[in-house]
């Protein structure tokens, strides 16, 4: 029973370590990475700090996830060089710190945007869904709810 | 009974397990977070790096009437400005503008601005960033003494609650008048105090009819301009200024417009510029690019990302902007082609814009000898793996030049056919 108590809790220490909010990396390799892993249609968003009209879309995904939990989101802040801090605190204002969120690093914005979408140049809010890794919908600029609701009940 | 026991133990254990892993979480969280956010990769970010032009951010040059290259950028908390005298193979030693340290906005869609009169004095204006996000000061300072030494800066707007005033661009008239832009969201804050709907920002702009020692009060062109894409500016032919900004028309058509200044403090019609119907409520950072020619044409270049209407466009106007010609489609829309400039020189037009292919960026031009009527192919210039910054075009008494600023690379000055 000890033996099992301690693995318990050993376990519970692994997974917490990943549990609580936490900004991930996007670099060369992450989109990929992302949508290779999602059998279920899910919602990715690009925003970043430098955006007014993006906080507008990060308030209506915060009621969205709460309303749909179901629907998979993922945030992707386009924020090279600034401080994670700085993320996250948006992110739980809008009460979306638990969500799946990235933001980009290494040197070159640019180049990270060409391996997600040859023809997004930057405009911000991005908003794809994404089925199966195809790109089946995709937005610029703020995404209104009824519309992110109609795009998944096309999809689904 | 042992087995519920156990169960308590167990489910005692999982919370002080719980709770001893928060805190360190935390602490590891944070100390994460420290070392992040470093700007520039390689020898540029170490702190003790010295001011240098590999090392800069929002560059920009001009040449004064005597064929000198000067430079305009930002390193640290301090706008530098260093010069060539032979066309960009070696330069000065960088003077800092301001003594104390400020919060130097220079990014590539809104770099420094420099001009140089007749009479070589040195125009330098740029963004000042204030602790409220998207907030910040139009800055200026000029030399009187050919870069020795630059005045105190001033800041430009006269509105100066903590809020947007960003985005500047910066033209001279041959009688030394100096005239800047920006978008401001006075207007904007206004209108929240007094509960009311706002679109976007405002165009201001103010001048200077003392060679830079004052700035007149500040004039509000027109409201709601997009927020995030820099203003461009071109002296027409009589010595007034022409803005062109992206402007938010009905709803969310994200077009261009443009303004002809009647007289120094005078702003004439509104006019819409480009017609491409980009329905987007978001944030383009990418602002259009105008020179107007010896006879008073306007050329401009732009993007858009309009389902049916997107990439670079050009057009020009014979009329001060009241009617344009067709809209051409410029570069590769499939190799990101982006932050597209304009110049003229005589009756030739040059566009200078950059490409992407997932590993380099390519600097492409093309230019027309008829006024804009028919263009030449694109050629490409130059690639590099290096982070670079919005191209400017550029021009002395004998030819036009393309600029690039690659970090960690030396600036590059590359003269274009005549």
């Amino acid at each position: 029973m000890k033996i099992l108590a301690l693995t318990t809790v050993l376990w519970l220490l692994s997974v917490s370590a990943f549990a609580g909010p936490q900004i991930r990396s996007f670099s060369s390799g992450s989109y990929q990475q992302i949508v290779s892993h999602q059998q279920q249609v899910f919602v990715m968003v690009f925003w970043s700090l430098d955006c007014p009209p993006c906080y507008k879309e990060l308030e209506m995904l915060g009621r969205f996830s709460k309303q749909y939990p179901a629907i998979k989101l993922v945030l992707v802040s386009t924020d090279i060089s600034v401080s994670k801090n700085e993320i996250l605190a948006v992110l739980t204002k809008y009460q979306l710190e638990n969500t799946e969120s990235w933001v980009f690093t290494g040197n070159s914005e640019e180049r990270l945007r060409f391996e997600i979408d040859v023809t997004w140049y930057g405009e911000l809010p991005r908003s794809y869904l994404i089925k199966h890794s195809e790109q089946i919908q995709v937005v610029s600029g703020v995404l209104e709810e009824a519309k992110l609701i109609k795009m998944l009940s096309d999809y689904q | 009974m042992r087995k519920q026991k156990s169960f308590r133990q167990l489910i005692g254990l999982l919370f002080s397990a719980i709770a001893l892993v928060m805190p360190v979480q935390v602490q590891s969280a944070e100390h994460k977070h420290a070392t992040h956010g470093v700007p520039i990769p390689g020898a540029c970010a170490k702190a003790d790096t010295p001011a240098s032009l590999q090392c800069a951010r929002g560059v920009s040059s001009v040449f004064d009437s005597k064929g000198r290259l000067w430079l305009a950028w930002a390193f640290g908390g301090h706008v530098y400005v260093n010069f060539s005298d032979d066309k960009g193979k070696t330069y000065s030693s960088p003077v800092a503008i301001n003594r104390t340290p400020e919060a130097v906005a220079a990014k590539a869609e809104s770099p420094i601005k420099i001009l140089v009169d007749r009479q070589g004095r040195i125009f330098i204006s740029w963004t000042m960033k204030l602790a409220k996000r998207f907030s910040g000061h139009i800055r200026f300072s000029r030399s009187v003494d050919g870069g020795e030494n630059f005045s105190a800066p001033l800041t430009v707007n006269d509105h100066l609650e903590v809020t947007s005033h960003r985005f500047q661009s910066m033209a001279i008239n041959e009688a030394g008048d100096i005239f800047i832009a920006w978008l401001d969201k006075r207007d904007l804050l206004a209108a929240i105090r007094s509960d009311k709907p706002y679109t976007g920002a405002a165009v201001y702009y103010a001048y200077s009819d003392n060679h830079g020692q004052s700035f007149h009060p500040n004039i509000k062109v027109i409201d709601s301009s997009c927020e995030c894409c820099r203003t461009a500016m071109a002296m027409d032919k009589d010595g007034l200024p022409v803005i062109l900004w992206r402007h938010v028309f009905d709803k969310n058509t994200r077009d261009h417009a443009l303004a002809k200044l009647l007289a120094n403090d005078r702003v004439g019609k509104v006019r819409r510029a480009s017609f491409d119907n980009w329905q987007v409520d978001g944030c383009p950072h990418h602002g259009p690019s105008i020179s107007s020619s010896d006879e008073g044409y306007y050329h401009l270049t732009w993007f858009n990302n309009a389902p049916e209407r997107h990439g670079l466009f050009y057009a020009y106007s014979k009329d001060q902007g009241k009617t344009f010609s067709s809209a051409i489609s410029v570069g590769n829309y499939k190799a990101a082609a982006s932050h597209p400039q304009v110049i003229t020189a005589g009756e030739t037009v040059y566009l200078l814009w950059k490409e992407f292919d997932g590993k380099q960026s390519s600097l492409i031009t093309m230019q027309s000898v008829d006024k804009g009527k028919n263009w030449s192919e694109a050629e490409q210039l130059l690639q590099t793996t290096a982070t670079n910054e919005h191209p400017l075009l550029l021009r002395d008494e004998q030819r036009v030049y393309a600029a690039w600023q690659r970090t960690g690379e030396d600036y590059h000055l590359i003269p274009l056919r005549k």
